[in-house]
């Protein structure tokens, strides 16, 4: 089937949709936009790496007072698992980015492909989080009794209480990822649909 | 990425949007319906082009990139942002517009009706129009779609029977 026979609708339309306004206008915003898109993606970058590199911070500091070969294993594992995930959403981030100029069906399988691995990132969150308290547990236990700390102390808030917000900050966050990632996977897919077969089309569009 | 690379990476970006911003400010208008929306799918595409730019080996003209990087980043927004342009009305005819302001001339209504329709309609045949109006073979859909001329032409068909019927008031 081709539409080159039923040129007078395309050339109005076309026609239509030429008569743009104000392109000057996107071009003199063009600067500004693209510094804050900057602006943003570095701010995103530095907070993720400030939270990833705090976290590796105190399971190291912890790991200095491991009291046994089994505590000191754990805290090697949870510190490498960290690490992982901070490597792995880099990785992601940067596949997504890469396929921004592929065409529209490899761009959709990325998309999904990325999608997918967000589902497993945060389910492998919910793994090293309690796997990071039952590492950090003794060390919050025996540190405040030798110290004699109180609970309110600067110490406690540096090494209790600012770790318990991070972990509780990354569950609510990884939680959001995956609700996210899961809800866009089914429009993606939906899309892929419709991109490998125009009858798929029709069935998309009154569903959705 | 190297200070160099950053300077060349400006320098081209400034060029193509400035060749391509009536381009990028259409394609925009056919993922969103609000100008607020529509300035911050812009951000997104422009950095993304600032970003994919230096990857840019000329495989394509610098036309149809721009156009891959615009549509890809607007697909990812609507389906980030969960966009469901309203489904056809019964009778299958758009409503009437809000009603402009007098300043307003009767070709921008048209326009406006136009990109109006066009959100209508499924995302891929969505797509293939867009880029049917700007200029692009069925070929150069179907590489940029990665899908056969046969299905372009199926999608476009369906597609311009969708709009007579969006614009029929206006004639079409």
């Amino acid at each position: 089937m081709s539409e080159r026979s039923s040129p007078a609708d395309w050339e109005r339309w076309q026609d239509e949709w030429q008569r743009s306004e104000g392109p000057e206008a996107v071009a003199r915003d063009a600067t500004r936009q693209i510094a804050r898109g900057r602006r943003e993606l570095l701010v995103a970058r530095l907070v993720e790496s400030a939270v990833a590199g705090a976290a590796i911070l105190i399971t190291a500091a912890a790991l200095r007072h491991a009291g046994n070969p089994f505590e000191a294993g754990l805290g090697l594992v949870v510190g490498s698992c960290i690490a992982a995930l901070w490597i792995k959403r880099i990785r992601l981030r940067e596949r997504e980015d890469s396929a921004v100029a592929a065409g529209s069906a490899q761009h959709l399988e990325v998309l999904g492909s990325v999608r997918r691995q967000e589902v497993r990132l945060a389910q492998f969150i919910w793994i090293v989080l309690p796997l990071e308290l039952a590492f950090l547990t003794p060390w919050w236990v025996i540190g405040t009794r030798v110290h004699h700390r109180s609970l309110t102390d600067v110490g406690s808030w540096q090494t209790v209480w600012l770790p318990i917000v991070g972990m509780v900050a990354l569950f609510v966050w990884s939680w959001r990822l995956r609700r996210r990632a899961r809800a866009e996977l089914w429009d993606i897919e939906l899309l892929r649909a419709q991109y490998r077969d125009p009858d798929a089309a029709a069935r998309t569009f009154k569903g959705g | 990425m190297p200070e160099s690379t950053h300077t060349a990476a400006d320098t081209a970006i400034d060029r193509v949007v400035r060749e391509h911003a009536a381009v990028l400010e259409r394609v925009a208008w056919g993922y969103v319906d609000n100008a607020s929306d529509r300035d911050d799918l812009m951000q997104e595409v422009l950095t993304a082009l600032w970003r994919a730019l230096p990857r840019f080996r000329g495989e394509s003209s610098e036309r149809t990139f721009v156009l891959r990087v615009a549509h890809n980043r607007g697909i990812t927004f609507a389906i980030r942002h969960r966009r469901r342009f309203e489904v056809l009305p019964d009778e299958g005819r758009l409503p009437d517009p809000a009603p402009l302001a007098e300043e307003r001339v009767i070709a921008e209504q048209r326009r406006d009706r136009l990109f109006q329709a066009i959100r209508q309609l499924p995302e891929a045949q969505r797509q293939a129009v867009m880029l049917r109006l700007e200029g692009l073979s069925q070929r150069e859909i179907a590489e940029l779609q990665q899908t056969t001329e046969t299905n372009v032409g199926v999608r476009l068909s369906r597609a311009r029977k969708t709009l007579r019927t969006l614009l029929a008031e206006e004639g079409a």
